[in-house]
């Protein structure tokens, strides 16, 4: 019996007769609560019914009497178990009302695992858990459903601050708190309602987003307003347990094991890439505007560059209104250059604009059309016409529907709107305006090759701004125009998909010339409301209105057009999964999503065998190499080589010898890289005629995912749009891959420049105390007065220089920048904090860094760091090293072999990485 | 629910010295003493009556004035034991929220009676008796007691159980619980 249970026992004097028991075994009693009617006087003709109470909280474990039972005083009735407190809200016991702030004892299995996604306060014990996760699975198992986690920003939403158009279709506008607080815009992916209905059929749903509280049930709200798919499944920032990753809440949430739980994000990082999750392609919606919930530290980089959407030129508008005119007036094409004489010259007169826009908006129709007809029938020859005409295509619409933006804000949110439209990103807009004269000057220079890929490329090497941003850029503009690159492709080939998507690109012309009519009405009714909010945009003021009624035309609400079909397929993986779920589940096995998936995946590209050309560089391995990746996890075999059984290859461009060799292969389909992403995004293999290799058309070339990459922050990878959804969903982890190869790149910039802070503080400490260091570094070692006289420890550490200078010097030839990012990431950062104070030394003391230099430099050493402290070897120029090696920065060292041990490590690491 | 004496102490801003001071602190008692919650009685559901504006002290160096005033309120303080009528607010598969008033108070499904399961896949999810003749879902109106309760800062939080006689979801008659909502809503 142990120390939690307590006998209840008779404490009359006398015997009594059970008559009813009130309670059963296993009945949680409270205190008061009815146990027993008996009869206080048994063997009298009258019973005399009286009631026994419970005195104690507990559960019920064995009664010892039965009924009928007479019982003598002192003998037990009833075996009692203490509450074990298997629930606990805020510290109280939910079932005996216990404070258990009040009990001291120590509970061992205190209740700790939070059950309810939007409650963390109630917490239940393990053995609770079970038990309710067990019922969960087999209701789950019972209905043939599976468990899905659903993120919301960037996967089923988007959500900006921004300022935005109030009358964007299918846009919700929020406030969270109160009239004070900022307006959230959020965007529904589209499809997002009937997939949710789709999926509620498959799956059981939940909500798992970083996002607060407050905002993830109004998000719910939108998506569900009955509550029907995600009921109070919710689990939001407030809830989780740790800042950066949702996995922690796993386990509380599914007990028995994940087994079922399925996960679709789009980021892997904060799932710690669990082999369950299929990450999605971002949703993208609103420009300049990432993951407004993102992780802290984690926030993605703004990914402009994935604008599929009408929109983004919108919203590229807003902030090109000011810039991109003086940025394409002097555009060396011509077709913008008479846009933009065009534009000036209705900008000029605001008299009677009307005529003069329906007839550009004509003129830019019939261009249009024109093009259009042209590409059709001259398939191989569409040289300058389409590529101008797109460009133009996007600066005219992006004059139209960003002045509408910001009138309209102008309107909506008073005057101080416009202008807060984010100055920072106009330079990125800068870059981009340039970017698109650019392409305008190349496409004209390479008429007869251009292609709107081709051009993007070229354009970008060229570019001679090296910054991030600009090599960005040619991403930006690719998936920014990326109907229109696509257009361009699909347009000479595939005939269907060409006219689908001329009609939408035709859609603002034709409202263009719908509006003109209503235009003037509208004009002047907005009029008196809108507040010029600069005086000096006031003359573009009377233009964006009538181009904002154009834009308008006579629909109220702006239909965006959103080429995002993402969900469909995502709907199709879904189900997929689940059906392979239960397939498996019917065999007899356990299933577990987290082979399911992969294994699922593995089927997309099976009995498929890959060549790539063009597509790995020279100096990656096959192996290594991010499209490897992709194609072995969609279980396609990768060769080298091409050989007989080859069934695919995939180039970059044609006219390697590898594509003139397939040529002569029969049943080899020669296709793109894009067939390879975009296989990978929607998890089917994709008709390969879509993505023929053409004679002067290359793929879609993104950035090889190899290290180098200058930006490799977390969210960089999310960044080039196709290659990182499907690296992210590899099951080898591919996505991974690379931060095993160098675990450095992992980390953004600005981690590295903390943790170099972080080592910084720490030797700057260390070195205030320069006391404590002496004294510290004579207990240490006795090897201190050894080095002073040259002894043969100096030597050894002498005989490590060599190793140590060629670091050095390795270290000189690569970028700044990852030079610092290695410092910063050193395993051992005294040994590389050494190495970067060495370094100027080596530099300063003579050209030639000579084996006799090195000597003098590891003598060097060891004076520095005495000079602080200790007695000073006389023989050491200290003048040098006072101003090259300042003593505020340099480590306390423990001791020289220990140095150099480190170093030893440090060099074969850091040899390891620049290799 | 109890009618008590209390005090409290208004300070006034020397601007509403004039004519209508009284009047003042009266407003001012009333909003920063409504709806309140204090761990010795409860939430001050309402003001009944003014018993006394004491004299005012001008604190020195400031201007500002402290009236002590005496005042009746209608006090509401939960005890162990006591029976409640109670508005679900959310179901789950570990018991169930309910509402009394002010207070918050959860329900563990072990102290729900052991013939209502837990029926996740109703629309809203719902505890039901086998034979579906007693369900309790959201807004549903329930009588619990209490037994036990948290008093903190913010205010109090209840447990409360549905395990004795005569608890449980009340028949859709006058129900105590929907005139202590409208008593809500009215204050």
């Amino acid at each position: 019996m142990s120390a939690n249970t307590i006998v209840v026992t008779l404490t009359l004097e006398k015997c009594i007769k059970i008559s009813k028991w009130k309670v059963k075994e296993g009945t949680i009693v409270s205190a008061g609560r009815l146990l027993l009617l008996y009869d206080a006087k048994p063997g009298s003709g009258k019973p005399e019914i009286q009631k026994l109470k419970a005195t104690a909280v507990g559960t019920v474990r064995k009664l010892l009497a039965k009924e009928g039972d007479v019982v003598q005083p002192g003998k037990p009735l009833l075996e009692l178990e203490k509450c074990t407190h298997p629930t606990v809200m805020k510290d109280m016991c939910a079932e005996c009302g216990a404070d258990l702030r009040n009990e001291d004892g120590v509970n061992e299995n205190v209740a700790s695992i939070p059950m309810v996604h939007s409650i963390p306060e109630l917490k239940v014990n393990a053995e609770q858990a079970q038990i309710l996760g067990k019922a969960d699975e087999q209701r789950l198992l019972a209905n043939q459903k599976l468990v899905l986690l659903v993120d919301l920003d960037q996967t089923l939403i988007h959500t900006t601050n921004d300022n935005i158009p109030p009358n964007l279709k299918d846009v919700y506008h929020f406030r969270l708190h109160g009239s004070l607080s900022p307006w959230h815009h959020t965007r529904l992916r589209p499809g997002t309602k009937e997939f949710l209905k789709e999926m509620s059929q498959y799956y059981e749903l939940h909500i798992c987003t970083f996002g607060s509280r407050m905002y993830a049930h109004k998000i719910a709200e939108f998506l569900d307003p009955d509550g029907q798919y995600f009921s109070h499944r919710i689990l939001s920032r407030d809830e989780c347990v740790s800042a950066n990753s949702k996995t922690a809440n796993l386990k509380a949430l599914f007990p028995c094991g994940d087994e079922m739980v399925c996960i679709i994000d789009d980021r892997e990082d904060v799932w710690n890439f669990a082999s369950n999750l299929i990450h999605v392609k971002p949703y993208h919606f609103f420009q300049h505007t990432g993951d407004i919930n993102a992780p802290p530290g984690l926030s993605k980089q703004e990914n402009d560059d994935k604008g599929e959407y009408d929109f983004s030129r919108l919203g590229d508008g807003m902030i090109k209104k000011d810039i991109m005119r003086p940025n394409t007036s002097p555009g060396p094409s011509q077709e913008s250059q008479k846009d933009a004489i065009d534009l000036v010259k209705r900008k000029g007169d605001g008299t009677c604009p009307e005529q003069e826009i329906s007839v550009s908006g004509a003129e830019v129709n019939e261009k249009n059309e024109l093009s259009v007809e042209k590409t059709v029938t001259k398939v191989d020859e569409e040289d300058e016409f389409p590529a101008e005409n797109i460009v133009t295509d996007v600066s005219e619409k992006n004059e139209l529907s960003v002045d509408k933006i910001t009138t309209e804000d102008g309107d909506e949110n008073g005057p101080v709107v416009g202008n807060t439209a984010n100055p920072s990103q106009q330079t990125a807009e800068t870059i981009k305006g340039d970017d698109v004269a650019h392409t305008g000057e190349e496409v004209q220079e390479n008429q007869s090759e251009s292609k709107e890929d081709q051009d993007k490329d070229t354009v970008v090497p060229e570019n001679p701004c090296g910054t991030c941003d600009v090599t960005e850029d040619p991403e930006r503009e690719d998936s920014k125009s990326s109907d229109n690159s696509k257009l361009v492709v699909e347009k000479s080939q595939a005939s269907v998909l060409e006219n689908q998507e001329n009609s939408t690109e035709l859609v603002p012309k034709t409202h263009l010339k719908d509006g003109s009519d209503t235009l003037a009405e509208e004009y002047i009714e907005q009029r008196p409301n809108s507040q010029p909010n600069d005086p000096d945009q006031k003359s573009s003021e009377t233009l964006d209105k009538l181009e904002d009624a154009l834009t308008k035309s006579k629909a109220e609400e702006i239909e965006v057009a959103d080429h995002d079909d993402y969900l469909l397929y995502l709907e199709e993986i879904l189900k997929r999964i689940h059906k392979e779920f239960y397939h498996r589940m019917a065999e007899g096995l356990k299933p577990d999503m987290k082979s399911i998936i992969p294994a699922v995946r593995k089927k997309v590209l099976e009995n498929t065998n890959l060549v790539f050309s063009g597509l790995v560089p020279n100096n990656i391995p096959l192996e290594k190499s991010r499209a490897y990746q992709v194609a072995v996890s969609l279980g396609a075999k990768v060769t080298q080589d091409l050989n007989k059984n080859t069934t695919h290859l995939v180039a970059v461009r044609p006219g390697t010898a590898k594509v003139n060799s397939a040529r002569r292969m029969k049943n080899v389909f020669m296709v793109t890289a894009d067939w390879l992403w975009v296989s990978a995004e929607r998890w089917e293999r994709v008709d390969e005629k879509v993505f023929p290799l053409g004679r002067n058309r290359a793929g879609t070339r993104h950035p090889p995912p190899h290290c180098g990459s200058p930006e490799h922050t977390p969210g960089a990878r999310e960044n080039q749009p196709q290659p990182t959804t499907s690296t992210g969903r590899s099951r080898t982890a591919s996505g991974r891959f690379m931060d095993t190869i160098n675990p450095l790149l992992s980390f953004s910039l600005a981690d590295i420049a903390d943790m170099d802070q972080e080592v910084n503080d720490i030797f700057d400490e260390s070195e205030s105390d320069g006391d404590e260091d002496k004294a510290n570094k004579k207990k240490k070692k006795s090897a201190v007065p050894e080095r002073d006289s040259d002894s043969e420890e100096d030597s050894q550490s002498a005989s490590l220089t060599p190793a140590k200078q060629k670091i050095d010097d390795d270290d000189s030839d690569t970028s700044s920048s990852s030079a610092d990012s290695l410092s910063g990431e050193h395993p051992h950062g005294w040994a590389k904090h050494n190495l970067k104070r060495k370094r100027p030394d080596c530099k300063l003391g003579t050209g030639t860094a000579t084996e006799s230099d090195g000597d003098e430099e590891t003598e060097d050493m060891p004076s520095t760091k005495f000079r602080r402290g200790e007695a000073l070897p006389s023989d050491l120029d200290l003048g040098e090293n006072d101003s090259d090696s300042p003593g505020s920065e340099g480590p306390p060292d423990p001791d020289e072999m220990d140095d150099g041990e480190w170093n030893m490590m440090g060099a074969a690491l850091e040899r390891e990485f620049l290799s | 629910m109890f009618q008590i004496s209390l005090e409290h102490e208004i300070l006034l801003h020397p601007r509403y010295f004039g004519p209508q001071l009284l009047d003042t602190v009266k407003q001012k008692l009333y909003t920063e003493v409504e709806g309140t919650c204090t761990g010795k009685y409860g939430f001050v559901i309402a003001v009944t009556t003014i018993d006394n504006i004491g004299a005012g002290i001008i604190q020195p160096g400031q201007g500002f004035v402290v009236y002590p005033v005496k005042y009746k309120a209608i006090v509401f303080r939960p005890f162990k034991g006591e029976v409640l009528d109670a508005v679900v607010t959310q179901v789950n598969k570990v018991g169930m929220f309910a509402e009394i008033g002010p207070l918050t108070c959860f329900i563990s499904h072990h102290s729900i009676p052991a013939d209502m399961q837990y029926s996740p896949n109703s629309n809203p999810p719902c505890y039901k008796s086998k034979d579906e003749d007693v369900v309790i879902q959201q807004d549903d109106e329930i009588r619990l007691k209490i037994v036990g309760t948290r008093v903190d800062a913010a205010g109090i939080f209840a447990i409360g159980t549905l395990m004795d006689d005569y608890l449980g979801e009340i028949p859709c008659f006058i129900s105590l619980s929907s005139m202590f909502a409208n008593f809500f809503n009215w204050y």
